[in-house]
């Protein structure tokens, strides 16, 4: 009897022991499955905390690159005081650091983010590079960027921009309807000459290498070597520009030999097919516009203890010396009277007063000629960009410039230069020459320090932290 | 009659009790039901998690291609380059596939001096030295160098669900 009454307790209440046992696995299943989707949940959370805060890094490094390559800053810091602060943006701050490497020409940009997490926050002025960092409460990401800076060192006498110069006799003239610059079918030839030259003094244009104080102390040009010759003759950056340079130099001086004062001579060794090894007149699709050079000029230089400013005008005397090169800006007409002289060592800039922000009729007030009625000499590089930049030289005047001369056609709308035709006026009825001097480029003196940083390239970037502080 | 009680011993040994039964049924039945709720409410979860998964790649795929146009040549016909972003983008609403009403919805601000605090208030978007253009005026935004954009995300059955992201976007490529 005792054993078959514990045997019937022992099976009553069996089943409610299964239900419980049941019940507890589903519970414990359910639990888990629970758990799994608030680790989940919470995994995405930080997930797109980082998303977020990669974007507001990305912000900063964006904030950082247009400082640099816009205004000129080398080394720009967040918030824009001398130490890097963190700076309130989107749902978190940023920071940006940055390190100027002048032996280099380079600068490394840190620019990090952070979002306040779920704990109480820290409060850290510093980057989370610093020692005195504290990360409690923050998701941190970071990225370094390294930016290379580069300076446009002119490679012949002559340069003007995308459309050469301004319709010579035999041109072609691109502002037509339908005509694409990269495709010659398309090419209309010029109407008239919009530039033009005397038959008997034609333009000189000499690509030996002078010495740099050759308008000082004479001298001679180095020989030149056999074909191909070290430096070209000049460049554009389109064909059609240098067909039409190539067009001024063969046809605008009328009959006889057109090419008589373009040195080195024109030889057998050389091809007018743009497209044969032997070009004489390269093209370089890498050169930079006139205008942005000038550009960055007026803002890095003006101002400095290096600089002149001059307004439009009849001007004389001196500017720089080639021990001492100076930046000397005029805004329009540089006028040279007759019977006087502007000389001068540096770089030259005439420009026009077009703002983008005030004007809106693409034509400036003060236009960028260069018109020369006296005696002027240059030795340097010589810009004359803007609306519609003329160089002239009238009867009586006579021109020299030790360097290079660098022209283009160019409306600022903005920070964007409009190059849709970029060409040039040339009326050049009296003595005017160019002769290249590498000496004032190559080499570490001359007007090499003055010239300004045309390209700026991203090296690479990286991420450099990637940590959720909690 | 010993063999009678014995048999009458053995019925009442086998089976369950009613009580037992009801209670046990009762049991199983809330532990099904929360179970099953529960069930339930995690397949909600787990979809709305997927949902969001969805989403996140959706950003962080449409943040990338707008730094992929940005760096590109710039040409306003094919709208690529930075200064293509705002008629490429602004207004554009990108939907989400396969998450219900998920859409990526873009404004670009061009106006320098109504750029919002959250995006770093007034700023020189074309660094010509001032922040007072409006550059959405005229030139559609082709003068902008430094692009603010809000990028909002919206999704779920009533949309109820939304995330926002706000970028400062440039080339970062040489130029």
């Amino acid at each position: 009897m005792k054993h078959e009454t514990t045997t019937r307790l022992r099976e009553r209440g069996s089943a409610l022991v299964m239900v419980l046992i049941i019940g507890a696995g589903i519970l414990t299943l359910t639990l888990l499955s629970v758990q799994t989707s608030k680790t989940s949940a919470i995994s995405l959370s930080d997930r797109v905390d980082h998303i977020q805060a990669r974007s507001i890094a990305e912000s900063a490094l964006a904030h950082a690159l247009v400082m640099i390559r816009r205004s000129g800053i080398e080394a720009p810091m967040s918030g824009g005081g001398l130490d890097a602060v963190w700076v309130p943006f989107s749902n978190g701050e940023y920071l940006y650091e940055t390190l100027w490497d002048a032996a280099n020409d380079a600068t490394t940009v840190r620019a990090w983010a952070r979002i306040g997490s779920r704990r109480a926050l820290s409060a850290p002025t510093v980057a989370p590079s610093d020692a005195g960092w504290d990360s409690t409460g923050w998701t941190i990401e970071g990225i370094e960027a390294l930016i290379k800076h580069d300076v446009y060192v002119p490679k012949s006498s002559y340069y003007v921009g995308n459309g050469g110069i301004e319709r010579p006799l035999g041109g072609f003239d691109w502002s037509q309807p339908g005509v694409d610059p990269t495709d010659p079918s398309t090419w209309v030839p010029s109407p008239s000459a919009s530039s033009s030259q005397a038959s008997t003094v034609p333009m000189m244009v000499d690509a030996r290498n002078y010495p740099a104080d050759y308008l000082e102390n004479g001298g001679t040009p180095e020989a030149v070597s056999v074909f191909p010759h070290p430096y070209p003759i000049w460049t554009s950056q389109t064909a059609i520009g240098q067909y039409n340079t190539e067009a001024w130099f063969r046809n605008s001086a009328g009959s006889g030999d057109p090419l008589i004062n373009v040195f080195p001579p024109v030889a057998t060794s050389y091809s007018s097919d743009p497209t044969a090894p032997g070009y004489a007149f390269p093209i370089n699709p890498e050169l930079p516009d006139v205008s942005t050079y000038a550009a960055e000029l007026w803002n890095t230089v003006r101002g400095t203890a290096l600089s002149n400013e001059l307004i439009e005008g009849s001007h004389t005397g001196s500017y720089g010396t080639v021990a001492t090169p100076e930046v000397t800006f005029v805004t329009g007409e540089l006028h040279v009277a007759s019977g006087t002289t502007f000389s001068g060592s540096g770089i030259l800039v005439i420009r026009d007063d077009y703002d983008p922000n005030v004007d809106t009729d693409n034509t400036p007030d003060r236009r960028a000629n260069l018109v020369i009625d006296g005696t002027f000499e240059w030795t340097g590089l010589v810009l004359v960009t803007g609306w519609a930049p003329s160089l002239q030289v009238r009867a009586g005047g006579d021109g020299t410039v030790v360097g290079s001369v660098l022209g283009e056609d160019s409306v600022q709308s903005g920070a964007e230069v409009s190059l849709d035709s970029a060409t040039m006026v040339f009326n050049i009825q009296d003595d005017f020459r160019i002769l290249w001097s590498n000496s004032l480029f190559a080499t570490s003196g001359g007007i090499r320090p003055l010239l300004p940083t045309v390209k700026r390239t991203l090296v690479g970037t990286k991420r450099i932290w990637d940590v959720e502080a909690w | 009659m010993p063999k009678n009680h014995n048999r009458e011993n053995h019925n009442r040994q086998s089976g369950f009790s009613i009580a037992e039964v009801v209670v046990a049924m009762t049991l199983l039945g809330l532990i099904a039901l929360g179970g099953g709720v529960a069930v339930a409410s995690g397949m909600g979860f787990q979809r709305d998690l997927l949902d969001e998964h969805q989403v996140t790649h959706a950003i962080e795929n449409q943040l990338a291609e707008i730094q992929d146009i940005a760096n590109r040549t710039e040409d306003l016909v094919a709208q690529e380059g930075v200064s293509a972003l705002m008629q490429r983008y602004d207004g554009q609403v990108i939907a989400i596939p396969g998450v219900p009403n998920g859409q990526i919805a873009i404004t670009v601000f061009a106006d320098e001096a109504a750029v919002p605090a959250i995006l770093g208030g007034p700023q020189d978007l074309n660094f010509d030295g001032d922040a007072a253009d409006n550059l959405g005026n005229e030139s559609l935004g082709t003068d902008l160098k430094l692009v603010p954009m809000v990028l909002n995300v919206t999704y779920g059955v009533n949309s109820e669900n939304s995330l926002t992201f706000h970028i400062l976007t440039t080339t970062t490529t040489q130029e």
